[in-house]
């Protein structure tokens, strides 16, 4: 997050806290989960990176990174985890590198975070 | 220092303020749409795509189980319409659809996209998928 609660910028650094939105990454993530994340990680497989959706701008994504694009190596494939439903590689294509903004590091404890 | 930062902005701002990242579903949950059932048939027309031109086993095998997943999926969303969404009153108007129905959820099926990475196979299911959809679009107009 940013210090003055605007926006995501698109090449901001260092740690920052979000919250999710959507069912798409159950059971490891619920829609208002707060998670941390590193901005300007890279992706890794099997982490959970966040993302600018590539056809529109300013909507960043949570899902997680499988593994580099076999056909563009400069490209992650990325997977939602819940089975039930979801946009993935498998509709959107793989991610550009550029396109990933950073890194979740860990889920806040919902103790913490839901009142 | 981002640190002290860190716990600053944690004990400053509310959740609510914080930017989103969405993990959403394309379409709202509980709701009836054949659109459901069309985005799961597409990924597995992707997979049967993307099979045909990798010859990774590793990620042949991944996209064999992803795509016994979505056919599935396909099959839940056209039962769910079937069953709860239409009515005896849609299918007298509409006669053809619980014809359409079961070709489509057996192109769904075993001997459909869930057994096969057939790309023809896949686009006969979208094309049944919009068919239903189509009326699917009537029935909501009156």
């Amino acid at each position: 997050m940013s210090s003055d609660g605007g926006p995501v910028g698109r090449r901001r650094r260092g740690l920052g806290l979000v919250r999710v939105a959507g069912v798409s990454m159950e059971p490891t993530l619920r829609a208002d989960d707060v998670v941390l994340v590193w901005w300007g990680a890279c992706a890794r497989p099997d982490a959970l990176v966040v993302f600018e959706h590539p056809e529109r701008q300013g909507l960043l994504l949570v899902k997680r990174a499988v593994h580099r694009d076999p056909e563009d190596t400069a490209r992650w494939w990325v997977e939602r985890d819940n089975v039930a439903g979801g946009s993935d590689s498998w509709t959107l294509g793989s991610i550009a590198d550029s396109d990933i903004l950073g890194r979740v590091v860990t889920r806040l404890p919902r103790a913490l975070t839901r009142g | 220092m981002r640190l002290p930062r860190f716990i600053g902005a944690m004990l400053s701002s509310t959740i609510s303020e914080l930017p989103t990242v969405h993990a959403h579903c394309d379409l709202p949950c509980g709701v009836y749409d054949p659109a459901q059932a069309r985005i799961e048939a597409e990924s597995v027309k992707k997979i049967c795509e993307k099979v045909a031109d990798s010859d990774d086993p590793d990620f042949r095998t991944r996209a064999a189980i992803i795509k016994e997943q979505r056919s599935e999926l396909v099959k839940h969303h056209l039962w769910v319409l079937w069953t709860d969404y239409f009515k005896p009153p849609h299918f007298e108007a509409y006669p053809e659809l619980h014809t359409l129905f079961n070709e489509a959820t057996k192109l769904a099926g075993a001997s459909g996209t869930k057994g096969g990475f057939d790309v023809a196979t896949a686009d006969e299911l979208l094309a049944k998928i919009d068919k239903i959809a189509e009326i699917f679009a009537e029935t909501k107009k009156s």
